[in-house]
């Protein structure tokens, strides 16, 4: 693939360095004159200087119909600038940055960056998610979110405990992927009996995840997002 | 009728240019916001400005939703910064469905990206042309 990187620092080195392994064709652009320098010696890539929200320097860097720009800039703005003018300009499809801000996540989407990525968004995920249910063994997101797949095993205080599969009222957009017993994995149907300790694998989607759950547990407080 | 009293408009940027828009539009009896991240530019704002003050990046969204963009009738990115001024305009127009946003764009390069979203650039860069093309008579290329 063809990617081109434009600014960051430690990011840019080693995302370049990771893209270079495997065999993509990359170009970097960066501001810093000895970081270039750096980058130019350390790989065997075209390194050009300059401020990559400006369309000169983009010019330079001849990244028209490549497949891949990522921003690593630390400001939010520029790198929205950069991922716009690579989609507008350079018809770039996949257009990648990072985000100081966790609002920006959405914000940039919106605004048409395919994938705006936020540390502290990422953290505050994974903290929401460990800290939702002790008995949640996993939950994994698809999709950025809009899909979601839930492992989960059953108590005998749940409801979902005893009931047949046809049963449960879920709410849309929820389905039973799978029910594991001991070592014995069942696709259920709906005269399928739920027993303790067996472990339901669910695709939801993030919306009706936390319903859906009430639906299992009971409203069990540990389990409430 | 274009300035009735209760219309928001937010200046996004406090240097010569936002100030003396911001004193204006509040003259006209608009409800005024100004933001900028220096506190020190609101000493730019004339006088008789009677709007709110934030000192705070605008292009972020938490200040522009404080700052009422929900229901602004009018949105200035009047910074000197052409990435600012993008971020701005674009939530307003494109996310917050602002009916007016302006924009102040240094490098024409940048037009590109805002094209068809209902944002009226002013370039200050083309401004100087055509004033110099008038005062001097000599035909300059628009760029």
């Amino acid at each position: 693939m063809k990617i081109v990187v434009a600014g960051g620092r430690a990011k840019a080195d080693f995302l370049i360095q990771s893209l270079v392994d495997k065999k993509n064709q990359v170009v970097a652009i960066n501001d810093g004159e000895m970081y270039c320098k750096y980058l130019a010696g350390k790989y065997d890539i075209p390194v050009v200087e300059g401020n990559p929200c400006k369309k000169d320097v983009l010019d330079d860097a001849d990244i028209t119909n490549f497949d891949v720009c990522v921003a690593l800039r630390p400001d939010d703005a520029e790198n929205l600038a950069i991922c716009q003018m690579a989609s507008k300009i350079y018809q770039i499809k996949k257009t990648i940055c990072t985000v100081a801000n966790p609002r920006n996540v959405e914000l940039f989407k919106e605004l048409g960056v395919t994938n705006a990525i936020s540390g502290t968004y990422m953290v505050a995920s994974v903290i929401e998610k460990a800290s939702m249910v002790d008995e949640l063994a996993k939950t994994l997101d698809l999709e950025d979110g809009s899909a979601v797949i839930t492992e989960l095993a059953v108590k005998k205080e749940y409801p979902i405990c005893d009931e047949m599969v046809m049963d449960v009222n879920f709410p849309d957009n929820v389905i039973i992927g799978c029910i594991v017993r001991g070592k014995e994995m069942t696709v259920p149907n709906g005269s399928f009996v739920v027993r303790e300790k067996d472990k339901l694998v669910l695709i939801s989607s993030l919306q009706t995840q936390k319903e859906m759950l009430k639906v299992i547990t009971g409203g069990d407080s540990h389990a409430s997002l | 009728m274009l300035f009735q009293k209760v219309k928001l408009v937010i200046v996004v940027g406090c240097g010569r240019f936002g100030a003396a828009l911001a004193g204006c539009l509040c003259e006209n009896g608009c409800d005024v916001v100004v933001i900028d991240k220096d506190p020190e530019s609101f000493d730019m704002l004339p006088e008789s400005y009677s709007g709110y003050q934030i000192a705070a990046d605008g292009a972020d969204i938490n200040i522009l939703e404080n700052a009422g963009i929900g229901r602004a009738y009018m949105v200035i990115g009047a910074t000197g910064y052409d990435c600012t001024n993008n971020i701005v305009c674009q939530a307003a127009s494109r996310i917050y469905h602002v009916p007016n946003v302006y924009m102040r764009l240094t490098d024409p390069n940048m037009e590109k990206i805002i094209q068809g979203y209902g944002i009226q650039v002013i370039y200050p860069f083309r401004l100087s042309m055509r004033e110099f093309e008038r005062l001097s008579g000599i035909e300059v290329e628009a760029v």
